[in-house]
């Protein structure tokens, strides 16, 4: 102690004339300055960027996290290599619960990485602040693992890499410091704090590369955290905000639009040009599985998103989100006993008391749920047909739709969407009949398909069956077709060039969009047994 | 399962401000109020333990008392001694294991006195007293089980354990991996002993690898049992008593999801035989292939004389391949149903006499599956659901009983719930029922324990207990294939797996 003490003070004795010397330049600043300035300012950046940029997929994180005291519920992972350790950090990963703390946590840490990280290569003062590329890299990664960051992977594991550069960069710097400790240094007066500048610009730089290469995964965390909001609005605006939606962005602006019974009105105003899916290959179920149970819930179909939560927590181990799920469809189940299970499992963890007062009220009181404009709506959904899930084409959200011979008017409706968004338009035809006779309003998306209809099967007399159809909407049509016949011969250009005059018309998804071989779902065998 | 989860205490001390709630040390002094009010309410607890009848060997009954209070006691009372235990507001009742086991000694035979205590707004009452009565008769010491999640067709994290009745104590009998490789991900099931001893036991494991596992004084050999004559892989078993040879049924079994219906889900067999396998020989042989007769869940009597079995006549089934068989069984799903059968066998002959029809369950609108003969040969215990045969799915499900020398068959009423009670089956003594049951919440099965006295009538049931009752609510599987035996199973897991895995 008393030897370092000494060597500080001879660095400073030593650096004294240097100061002195130096010139007075525009950005010049004191050296100490300087790096306060670094440490507080890429403090300040790292932690926009994770609680604004990124907020949104880390706290979907913790949502897809379960954490609790009792060893049975966490058998899952504490059986698994390094699962206490993964155990201890899902009780930190709560503070992502609100991602503008979660993020303090974390750009602390980076910032005190980064510190030891110059401390470690014992950079120039003014080239301070470098040590930020080590976090800049970490959150590289996270940005890199997409959705992998927590969907059926660990979630807490972006916090265990956190810990472990932390202390490998602390050994490093402490290798550093015992290594050079009695060399002197020249420190000056004043420096250019040339690394707050390199470390804004990496900052910027991975701010952007999140948004551009990781949008629809963002997006995705911030629509599924919505919907726990019933923020319909939000998330149909997240999902229009999406330069190529994925199918799961897709899935749950539908998802939106039907809680506002919107579906007819506004499912075609995003394009349907599904990017492939950046999602690790683990049991084969990976894209769907990140919406089966949500769709299937809000399409009225309970037991479907009970078991695909379900399938879920098998697979992947006990998951806060999926826990809802199931308790929520235990409850418009009629499973009381079911729900308060779930409710149970939910209480053990912190943060989560308004959730689980707000649906054992509505255990407690049936007529709470009839106030519930959401569950409300699930409900008018229900199956009017016992059939089993076999009985109907996968995935069963649409399969279901496409295929029900029986259901309620509000059936009707996601019916229609459902054979619109297949093209199936003769089972369409059948469903718009149903509704033009229950003097419906036809939107403009079942005019033209009715239209397009009409051009394929002249024998339906379409036009005289429908006089809802508005005068302009054939001419649209075929002012459609006039626009697409140079791109006939090559689907690319043609969903490229007529897209910024059509998209959001049933022309230009039914002629351009969802039709790439690629994008059909492969039949997934899992391994099932009889349990 | 049990283990200690020691990073509780880190975390509790590393984020005590994060992680509210954590539960503390206990204040309430474990001693009975003396000026506690009485007050005529009855106090909600669980699990529901009121007048059950228990064995002397049992680990404590542990409970929670639902009841509001600030803090709780409870004072266990029988044969002169005295057993009390406290809580705070969550209400849970954990009784010192010594204190309680010198209680039941005591009390074997005799009634026991619970009553309990509630604290509310600084002051003492007390609830309305219950008994329960505890039978001579002891229960064997190990019950083995599969956990596993009612998941309908996934499965990744599943394993055998078996645990000490007389104890919380739970061994490891064989776990699946615990990280997800899609070529190594398996699922085991069907294990079975041969007369209540684990010196010959069997389980299979299915998927990559699929085998029998044969354990004989805790030699482990694996073994595939197929042949051309049989008609699909070996599945429910039962052991010979005394002789080196297993019955299985041999059953092509398929599954579906209901869309609305809250069962949620059917397994359908749309085809199944049984099939002998002597152990020693190494070789299988059909019973019976009958196309249009479903036979399985087969049992055989305690004298080996008879063989018991469920099967239901298909008459659509007549000449159909598989891939019709598959289709057509989704269509008459509820309207297959099962028969209580049996056939004679002469083990020096090896040969067996022609199915005789023991409940006509069909007559009745009903179907059967997993028949159980009791120890002494008297009782036949089987479930009776409304259709089908794979009852743990259907909340009709009910225990009823045959009395193999009246004739006379009746439900076990006593035992019985609103929810699906199915696979079951006795202690060596004959005067303990086990049954998985879903009365619990629906979904998730649980063991429940009942008396059976020796006029034949089963007593209320009452669950397996806990250290914590709340495990019960906390723990995500299903208590799965229960299974009594008299001593403990003599391999290690590690053992096990390696030998397996070979």
């Amino acid at each position: 102690m008393n030897k370092s003490h000494k060597m500080q003070k001879a660095t400073r004795t030593v650096a004294q004339p240097v100061g002195t010397t130096a010139s007075k330049h525009w950005g010049q600043c004191k050296a100490l300055t300087a790096r306060r300035l670094v440490y507080a300012v890429g403090f300040v950046a790292l932690y926009l960027l994770l609680a604004w940029g990124y907020g949104d997929v880390l706290a979907r994180a913790e949502q897809e996290s379960y954490v609790s005291t009792s060893a049975d519920t966490m058998y899952y992972l504490l059986s698994q290599p390094l699962g206490h350790w993964y155990a201890l950090l899902r009780w930190p990963l709560l503070l992502f619960k609100c991602p503008w703390v979660g993020a303090l946590l974390l750009a602390a840490m980076y910032t005190l990485t980064a510190r030891l990280a110059d401390v470690a290569l014992r950079l120039p003062r003014q080239f301070e602040g470098l040590g930020f590329v080590v976090p800049l890299a970490q959150v590289g990664w996270m940005i890199w693992r997409g959705s992998n960051l927590y969907y059926k992977h660990e979630p807490s594991l972006f916090l265990a890499v956190s810990v472990y550069v932390l202390v490998g960069v602390a050994i490093l710097a402490l290798v550093s410091w015992l290594i050079t400790r009695k060399q002197v240094r020249n420190v000056p007066a004043k420096v250019y704090p040339l690394g707050l500048v390199v470390t804004l610009v990496l900052t910027a730089a991975t701010a952007g590369a999140a948004r551009y290469f990781n949008q629809n995964e963002i997006l995705l965390a911030r629509m599924q955290l919505m919907q726990w909001q019933q923020n319909w609005d939000g998330m149909v605006d997240a999902a229009r905000s999406a330069q190529r939606p994925d199918r799961a962005v897709a899935a749950y602006h539908a998802v939106a639009l039907e809680e506002q019974d919107q579906l007819l009105d506004g499912v075609f105003d995003i394009p349907y040009d599904y990017p492939k899916a950046r999602l690790d290959t683990i049991d084969g179920n990976e894209e769907y599985g990140q919406f089966l149970a949500d769709c299937n819930y809000h399409a009225g179909l309970l037991n479907a998103g009970y078991r695909c939560a379900m399938d879920h927590v098998v697979m992947s181990g006990p998951s806060l989100i999926s826990y809802k799920r199931m308790a929520v469809c235990a409850l418009l189940n009629g499973e009381k006993a079911l729900c308060r299970k779930y409710l149970a499992l939910i209480a053990e963890m912190p943060f989560e008391s308004a959730f689980v007062e707000k649906y054992t009220a509505m255990l407690n009181d049936a007529k709470l749920i009839d106030d519930d404009a959401e569950l409300k709506h699930v409900l008018s959904l229900a199956p009017g047909e016992d059939k089993f899930e076999q009985n109907y084409l996968s995935p069963l959200f649409l399969g279901y739709n496409t295929g029900l011979k029986q259901g309620s008017d509000a059936t009707l409706i996601t019916s229609t969407v459902a054979c619109l968004y297949q093209k199936d338009l003769l089972a369409f035809y059948l469903r718009a009949q149903l509704l033009a006779q229950k003097g419906m309003n036809l939107p403009m998306c079942m005019q033209e398909a009715l239209c397009i209809l009409s051009l394929k099967h002249p024998e339906l007399h379409i036009q005289e069956q429908f006089p809802q159809i508005g005068q302009f909407v054939p001419g649209s049509v075929n002012a459609f077709l006039i626009d697409a016949k140079p791109y006939a011969k090559d689907h690319l250009a043609l969903r490229h060039e007529l897209r910024k005059q059509w998209l959001g018309t049933y022309m230009y998804y039914y002629y351009t969009e969802n039709n790439d071989p690629d994008q059909v779902r492969k039949e997934v065998k899992n391994q099932s047994e009889v349990n | 399962m049990n283990k200690s989860y020691i990073i509780k205490g880190v975390c509790a001390l590393l984020l005590g401000a994060l992680v509210m709630g954590l539960p503390s040390c206990r204040n309430t002094e474990a001693v009975v109020p003396t000026d506690a009010q009485q007050v005529s309410e009855m106090a909600r607890i669980y699990p529901d333990y009121r007048d059950v009848t228990i064995p002397p060997n049992i680990a404590p009954l542990n409970v929670q008392v639902k009841s509001p209070g600030d803090a709780f006691v409870g004072c266990i009372e029988g044969a002169g001694q005295q057993v009390v235990a406290a809580a705070d507001k969550d209400g849970v009742l954990q009784f010192d294991s010594l204190e309680w086991k010198q209680l039941l000694t005591q009390a074997k035979g005799k009634d026991l006195n619970v009553t309990l205590y509630a604290e509310r707004d600084g002051k003492w009452v007390k609830f309305p007293s219950y008994k329960m009565m505890v039978a001579q008769e002891p229960i064997d010491r190990y019950l083995s089980y599969r956990l596993i999640e009612p998941s309908y067709e996934l499965y990744r994290q599943m394993g055998l354990y078996q645990r000490d009745l007389e104890s919380f104590n739970v061994h490891t009998i064989y776990e699946n991996n615990r990280t997800y490789e899609r070529d190594e991900n398996h699922c085991v099931n069907c294990h079975n002993y041969q007369n209540y001893s684990t010196q010959r036991m069997l389980f299979h494991r299915r998927g990559e690898g699929g085998c029998t596992v044969f354990i004989e004084n805790g030699k482990v050999e694996k073994r595939t049992i197929k042949s051309d004559s049989i008609l699909a892989g070996a599945t429910y078993p039962t052991w010979y008593p005394t002789r080196n040879w297993v019955v299985f049924s041999s059953n092509q079994t398929g599954q579906t999801f209901h869309v609305r219906n809250k069962q949620k889900i059917e397994v359908v067999d749309y085809g199944s035989d049984l099939i002998f396998y002597d152990v020693d020989k190494v070789e299988v042989k059909s019973i019976m292939r009958t196309d249009a007769d479903l036979e399985t869940f087969p049992c055989w009597a305690p004298d080996g004389k008879k063989l018991y079995f469920t099967s239901a006549h298909v008459p659509e089934f007549a000449g159909k391949n598989d891939s019709i068989r598959r289709d057509l069984v989704i269509a008459l799903y509820n309207k297959i149903r099962y028969n209580v059968m049996s056939m004679t066998f002469d083990p020096t002959t090896r040969t067996f006499g022609q199915p005789q029809v023991e409940v006509d369950c069909a007559a009745h609108g009903k179907s059967a599956a997993v028949t159980r003969v009791s120890p002494d040969g008297r009782y036949l215990l089987f479930t009776m659901a409304d259709y089908g045969q794979f009852h743990i799915w259907h909340n009709s499900a009910d225990l009823y009983v045959k009395d193999l020398y009246t004739h006379q068959v009746y439900p076990l009423t006593a035992v019985n719930s609103k929810w699906a009670d199915s696979y079951h089956g006795w202690s060596s003594n004959g005067r303990w029922l086990y049954v998985a049951s879903r009365r619990d919440d629906g979904s998730y099965s649980r063991v429940y324990f009942a008396y059976f006295d020796r006029t034949g009538r089963a007593h209320k049931a009452f669950l397996l207990p806990q250290q914590n009752p709340l495990q019960n609510v906390l723990l995500t599987k299903s208590y799965n294939v229960p299974e009594l035996t008299k001593d403990a199973i003599k391999v290690d897991a590690a053992t096990l797996k390696k030998e397996i895995e070979k």
